[in-house]
């Protein structure tokens, strides 16, 4: 039962990796952080003057202290109760745009027939 | 709630950025530069995320590159959003790779005020 060679998951199987279900207090503090440098780049660019497609979509996309805690630290999944999953599950989600994150959803959100929010 | 709160930031957004913009235009002289530092690397994001940071001239991570306010640069730069720091700089503080290596460069801790043979500078070495 104790001692080294005890059994637990992590010994009786090869691989075990435990993600917790949610994020911690300090994940989602770094989670901000994360958003809120990619909000300074958007506003750094828009300062700049110059007026690109680009420009136009990303000023689209809500701040940091825009979005709700939802949208911060969970993403849309099909599979799981209450169509949620924590954003730490997203391969890659400290590199990769909400964007695609937001558009995924709203995508998915129209093949099912069913929004909660306004698109 | 959520959806209502989405529903005022996507209205506000376009007229906030309208009047901004028409604030921000006459500025645009005291920076004309976009400085990018890479402070996220682009491994396994795909060949098109480390294909536009080529494009854009940089090669690795805390690497700083200098482009002018062109929209080309602004959509590779949004790109490349979750990736880099960017600020806009005058074309004074623009700096070339050269120049950012002597700026890091630490001081050498003493100053050459002239030759041995000038008689001027005899007195200097004789402490």
């Amino acid at each position: 039962m104790f001692g080294p060679f005890r059994a637990s998951h992590v010994s009786l199987s090869g691989l075990l990796w435990k993600t917790p279900w949610k994020l911690s207090v300090t994940r989602k503090a770094n989670q901000r952080k994360r958003l809120k440098r990619v909000d300074g780049v958007i506003e750094a660019v828009r300062a700049s003057g110059v007026e690109c497609a680009a420009l136009t979509k990303a000023l689209e996309l809500p701040k940091e202290h825009e979005m709700p805690a939802r949208d911060k630290y969970t993403v849309f999944t099909p599979h799981a109760r209450g169509y949620r999953k924590g954003v730490h599950k997203v391969p890659k989600f400290t590199r990769v745009a909400f964007f695609f994150f937001l558009a995924s959803w709203r995508r998915t959100q129209c093949r099912f027939g069913w929004s909660p929010l306004p698109l | 709630m959520a959806g209502s709160s989405r529903l005022l930031a996507s209205a506000i957004r376009p007229l906030s950025t309208s009047t901004s913009t028409h604030a921000v235009q006459p500025n645009t002289s005291t920076g004309q530069y976009y400085k990018i530092t890479l402070l996220r690397s682009a491994i396994a994001l795909g060949s098109k995320k480390k294909g536009t940071l080529v494009s854009l001239g940089i090669h690795r991570r805390m690497q700083t590159v200098y482009h002018p306010h062109a929209p080309e640069f602004a959509g590779k730069i949004l790109a490349v959003k979750e990736l880099v720091k960017v600020e806009n700089v005058p074309k004074e503080a623009v700096r070339t790779k050269t120049e950012q290596r002597q700026a890091r460069k630490p001081s050498r801790g003493f100053v050459i005020l002239g030759g041995l043979t000038r008689s001027e500078t005899t007195g200097v070495h004789a402490f």
